[in-house]
């Protein structure tokens, strides 16, 4: 059961010895005995159930060797070393008191370590060795116990031929001069005779962990295995030493803290080293136990802080590795809480690092190779000795704890290792001392490329600016000399004089019309080239433009010498130079030509003006004239009694009369669906608007808002700036629509009645006939079987009532054929009255037979008209005229004849005719103008004439002559029937 | 069987009684030796002409005197069902009817009937006309 993590690289951690049972422990609290195990961590508890399955083991083992003493141990071999393994026995005395003596005898029970570890106990063990010197000369051994934290150490030594008992002492706990050996571990030498058999009683205590690594050497052997320890111990403490030294050094050169803190990592690992090698008596003036746990406490309290310190600074993690640096931040100060807890309780502290301690170095040699991963090659010596030490603990570990045979060399391999980290920190420190001045080279000559750079640069400029400098100046030239030309050639006059009026500037023009050099001008006022007046004249314009710093213009009428007068525009205005001189400059423009033109022009526009008020005389007369006309015809609007309005495209209403305005209201501008309709759009469908559309009138029936009806025209209407506006012209009909609706009531109202009437009719005359035919019947049955068989004049009586009867039927059968008139109407078509004719002669066939009249008929037209009732008239016409035909000789005739739109025909009787007076009334109903029983008949024959004739829309007259005969004639329009 | 063996069996479907009378008056004139059988609705016509009901013993008519206006079935109604009826096909059929409505006078035809009279005639004129219906089928053996 090893404790690797106990082991695995940290610097300063103190290193594990060869086959111990590394059993943390923990002290208990005085007082409270053992420490609850509830109130471990996870990690305590655990380490408490091993280390009692530990010693139970132990024990278990123990008692099953017992009874087994262990040989004697043969020393007649002459390693350096004795094997002690299964030669120790162990016995616990709980109470510590037990003396020598009653031990000894006691039973002893062998154990399997060569090393035994108890652990915290307060018992005291004694151990039991029986050594065996099998040689046949003197030895010594050395029996070293290489724990230098023993409490007490008791030897008793034994001899089989000697009865006295050596006794001697030592112990951390026993002032150092008192001690058997004053060595750093404690020795005990023992001597053997010839063949001697030795046992010794070793009585351990300690109130710490209770280890007894023992090694026996035989003299020799310790000797050298002495003097190779103190040479390791004196490479490696020298070896720290110079890394101290070499620190300071760099500390001094460079000035970096990294190098302090390197200091007090080493002085860390140093201080743990004194302390574990059990030098510390030796080297320091400090001899008790405490100073030595002080010590080991001070060294790993340093060791665990600075080392991290020391990589962080060094590193510059801070900056350069910011995720990294929180990791190391974090390591650090679970480093310094456990340095705390070892100073508060060493042995919780002790806890503390078997747990944290191989994260620790994990974590520290993780970091580091990422710093070397991510680009730090400083980081990658640092790394390396971490590694190093990674590597070489395990070995360290592994051979004291017996995986491998114990070996001196490889059990110094865990100081090789610190001694190896050590250099490569040493490397890492020069490195980075290299490193960094290879950055700092590099960013010299990169400053250097920088400036050299920004140099050329600015030298480019310079020289660009350069070029520029004298682009510009050319082009200063070129546009002067194109300024000096654009004056010259310009055709007016310009110069420029300073503040005292004197010439400083005249244009080549200037010169020419002037008669002037500015070579003989130049400094010379006006005074100097003019007249007086004139001079005086420029000179005030000019004074009033340098106190005004006003341009100014004016026209100016100069004579020249030879009496020609020119006129000129000039201007003149202030002109500061760029070094604040002032002058005034002028230019001038010939106008004299348009002076001329603007006379003459003055003198048209006279002439015209006279012109144009003879003329708007003119016109005045003849507006008023228009505007009397104009009143007149704006009255005639304004008083027609029906609307007229104009309407724009956009709905505006630029003309209403009175008769609109007074039924409508004012539109005040507003468009004509919002003050006649209140509606903010227009209305979807305006009948007035199509006329927009089609350009073409249009009429329709409108009812306004005001309820009444109206027949509006609406016309496009060209306005007199040639816009396309509606005319609309209103004609209020409510009234005739009134009237109009009325009459269709009334109209329906009639026709309703006289279908009622009508339908009355038919009704009243298809009902009456059924028991009319059931008393003529039925008289007719009496008559034919009473004929002559009844008395008196029942057969009088009988005729009489069947006569009557038959009569009754005739009427009623007429007045059903009249009501069928409107009830009953074929289509309209076009009826052959050929036919018709033919068909009512067929049926008066007997009558005509009877009367033996000859009727002869002309070509026959076709009509429009209804065939049955055509029939009918023709038929009534017929019988009519061959009823009351003459005696002898009847004769009718029927023609026919068209008379513009309409057909006439005629029926022409030669009978008895009729009297004149009596014309109107034979087309009644049931007017008979003879006496009753003179001739057949109902009298409803030329009625229902009438009303077929009427419903054709044609007309039934008669011309006759009494005695002669009658006429009848029917005309009918093409257009017959509606 | 001669002619002179017949007896004509009519059946008279009328509900007027004066009609009746008339019809009787008329048939006075045959010289045929006839038997009149009268119903005076249409459904009694069927039940005499199916012999249902209380005309389970009737006689099969040689001829049918058919006035359309009739009370329960129209006249049409049994018009159209005597013809539709095969063993019912064969009879004479006359029709008689106060309509002089063309159209009713059509759809008689239509339906089958093999005269239509109308009724408004003088006593003489329908006595005359049952006499032809007497001269044109049953003397055609004559």
């Amino acid at each position: 059961m090893l404790w690797p993590s106990r082991i695995a690289g940290e610097v300063g951690v103190p290193p594990v010895k060869p086959g111990i049972l590394t059993i943390p422990t923990f002290r208990p609290i005085p007082d409270a005995g053992t420490m609850p195990f509830i109130r471990l961590n996870y990690a305590g508890q655990v380490r408490v159930v091993l280390q009692i399955t530990v010693l139970l083991a132990m024990a278990s083992y123990a008692t099953a060797l017992a009874g087994n003493v262990p040989p004697p141990l043969n020393l007649n071999d002459r390693p350096s070393m004795f094997d002690l393994l299964g030669h120790i026995a162990l016995y616990e005395d709980k109470t510590g008191l037990e003396d020598f003596d009653a031990i000894r005898h006691k039973p002893f029970h062998p154990i399997s370590a060569a090393a035994p570890s108890f652990g915290f106990t307060r018992s005291t063990y004694w151990i039991k060795l029986a050594l065996d010197n099998k040689t046949a000369e003197r030895l010594t051994t050395v029996l070293e116990i290489a724990n230098p934290f023993l409490d007490f150490i008791d030897y008793f030594v034994t001899s089989p031929s000697i009865s006295h008992v050596e006794r001697y002492r030592s112990g951390a706990r026993v002032p150092w001069d008192n001690r058997v050996s004053q060595t750093r571990y404690p020795l005990l030498y023992i001597h053997f005779a010839p063949h001697e058999q030795r046992t010794l009683f070793l009585r351990v205590q300690s109130a710490s962990a209770l280890r007894v690594p023992l090694f026996l050497w035989s003299e020799a052997g310790y000797r050298s295995a002495e003097r190779f320890q103190y040479l390791c111990l004196g490479l490696f403490f020298g070896g720290m030493l110079f890394l101290i030294i070499y620190s300071i050094f760099a500390w001094f050169i460079l000035r970096q803290r990294a190098y302090l803190y390197y200091i007090l990592t080493i002085a860390g690992v140093g201080a743990c080293q004194l302390a574990l090698e059990g030098l510390v008596p030796r080297v320091t003036i400090f001899s008790q136990p405490e100073r030595m746990l002080h010590l080991l406490n001070a060294g790993m309290g340093l060791t665990l802080i600075f080392n991290i310190v020391f990589i962080t600074t060094f590193m510059d993690a801070r900056a350069r590795f910011p995720v990294l640096y929180r990791i190391l931040d974090v390591l650090l100060v679970i480093s310094v809480v456990n340095a705390v807890v070892l100073v508060v309780d060493f042995y919780a502290g002790i806890v503390f690092i078997f747990a944290y301690g191989i994260i620790l170095a994990w974590a520290l040699a993780i970091t580091v190779g990422m710093m070397w991963f991510w680009g730090e090659s400083q980081a990658r010596y640092l790394f390396l000795g971490q590694v190093v030490l990674q590597v070489l603990a395990p070995v360290h570990v592994a051979l004291m704890v017996g995986f491998i045979p114990f070996n001196l060399v490889l059990a110094q391999s865990l100081k090789v290792a610190y001694l190896a980290q050590g250099m490569f920190f040493a490397l890492a420190l020069a490195d980075g001392y290299s490193i960094m001045q290879r950055r700092f080279r590099t960013m010299l000559e990169e400053q250097v490329a920088q400036r050299s750079a920004q140099l050329v640069r600015a030298n480019d400029n310079l020289e660009q600016q350069l070029a520029e400098r004298k682009r510009a100046e050319q082009a200063l030239r070129e546009s002067e000399e194109r300024f000096r030309s654009f004056m010259n050639n310009s055709p007016n006059i310009a110069w420029m004089k300073d503040e005292e009026g004197r010439y400083v500037y005249m244009s080549k023009t200037y010169e020419k019309r002037y008669g002037v050099r500015l070579a003989d001008c130049y400094g010379k006022t006006g005074f100097d080239l003019w007249p007086r007046e004139l001079a005086e004249q420029f000179r005030k314009g000019d004074q009033s433009v340098l106190s005004s710093g006003q341009p100014i213009q004016m026209t100016e009428e100069i004579t020249g010498q030879d009496g020609t007068r020119t006129c000129w525009w000039k201007f003149k205005f202030p002109v500061v130079d760029p070094l604040g001189r002032r002058y005034v400059g002028g230019i001038g423009v010939d106008i004299t030509e348009r002076k001329r033109a603007e006379e003459a022009l003055q003198e048209a526009k006279d002439n015209l003006e006279a012109r144009v008020k003879e003329r708007t005389a003119e016109l005045e007369a003849a507006r008023e004239a228009a505007g009397v006309e104009r009143q007149r015809l704006y009255d005639v609007l304004e008083t027609l009694p029906v609307y007229v309005v104009l309407l724009t495209p956009d709905y505006y209403v630029p003309f209403a009369n009175r008769f609109f305005r007074e039924r409508f209201g004012e539109s005040h501008g507003r468009r004509c669906y919002e003050y006649l309709f209140e509606r903010s759009e227009p209305c979807e469908i305006c009948e007035t608007y199509t006329v927009l559309k089609t350009m073409a009138p249009h009429q329709w029936d409108w009812t306004g808002p005001d309820g009444r009806n109206y027949d509006i025209y609406d016309f496009p209407f060209i306005d007199a700036d040639g816009s396309n506006l509606i005319m609309e012209m209103g004609i209020d009909i409510t009234e005739r629509k009134q009237a109009e609706d009325a009459l269709k009531q009334t109209l329906a109202d009639l026709t309703k009645s006289n279908a009622d009437l009508e339908q009355f009719a038919y009704v009243a005359s298809h009902d009456l006939q059924e028991p009319l035919r059931n008393v003529t019947t039925a008289l007719q049955i009496l008559e034919k079987r009473y004929k002559s068989r009844l008395s008196g004049d029942a057969d009088q009586l009988i005729n009489y009532a069947v006569d009557s009867a038959r009569r009754m039927k005739d009427l009623i059968a007429d007045l059903l054929k009249y009501s069928r008139l409107a009830t009953r109407s074929q289509p309209i078509e076009m009826v052959d009255i050929e036919k018709v004719v033919n068909r009512a002669m067929l049926n008066l066939e007997s009558l005509i037979e009877r009367r033996g009249t000859k009727i002869t008929c002309d070509k026959m037209p076709a009509v429009r008209g209804d065939s049955t009732q055509l029939v009918q008239l023709f038929q009534n016409l017929i019988g009519n005229a061959v009823k009351f035909g003459r005696p002898e000789s009847p004769q009718v005739h029927i023609s026919a004849r068209r008379i513009d739109n309409e057909r006439v025909f005629s029926i022409k009787d030669n009978g008895i005719g009729i009297d004149e007076r009596h014309f109107k009334r034979i087309f009644v109903i049931f007017q008979q103008l003879n006496k009753r029983g003179s001739f057949d008949g109902t009298g409803m024959g030329l009625a229902i004439v009438k009303k077929i004739v009427e419903r054709h829309r044609g007309r039934v007259w008669v011309e006759s002559e009494a005695g002669v005969g009658s006429t009848f004639y029917v005309a009918i329009p093409d257009e017959p029937l509606t | 069987m001669t002619p002179q063996d017949m007896t004509i069996e009519i059946l008279l479907v009328e509900d007027n009684p004066i009609d009746i009378l008339m019809t009787r008056e008329a048939l006075k004139n045959w010289t045929i030796k006839h038997r009149l059988h009268v119903v005076e609705d249409g459904e009694e016509a069927l039940d005499f002409l199916f012999r249902r009901g209380r005309h389970g013993a009737a006689a099969r008519p040689d001829l049918i005197l058919l006035d359309l206006n009739l009370p329960k079935k129209s006249g049409t109604e049994v018009l159209s069902e005597i013809r539709q009826d095969p063993g019912l096909s064969t009879i004479a059929l006359v029709v008689v009817t106060t309509s002089d409505a063309g159209s009713d006078l059509q759809v008689c035809h239509e339906l089958g009937a093999d005269l239509c009279i109308t009724k408004p005639l003088d006593l003489e004129d329908y006595i005359a006309a049952i006499g032809s219906i007497e001269e044109f089928w049953f003397s055609a053996a004559g």
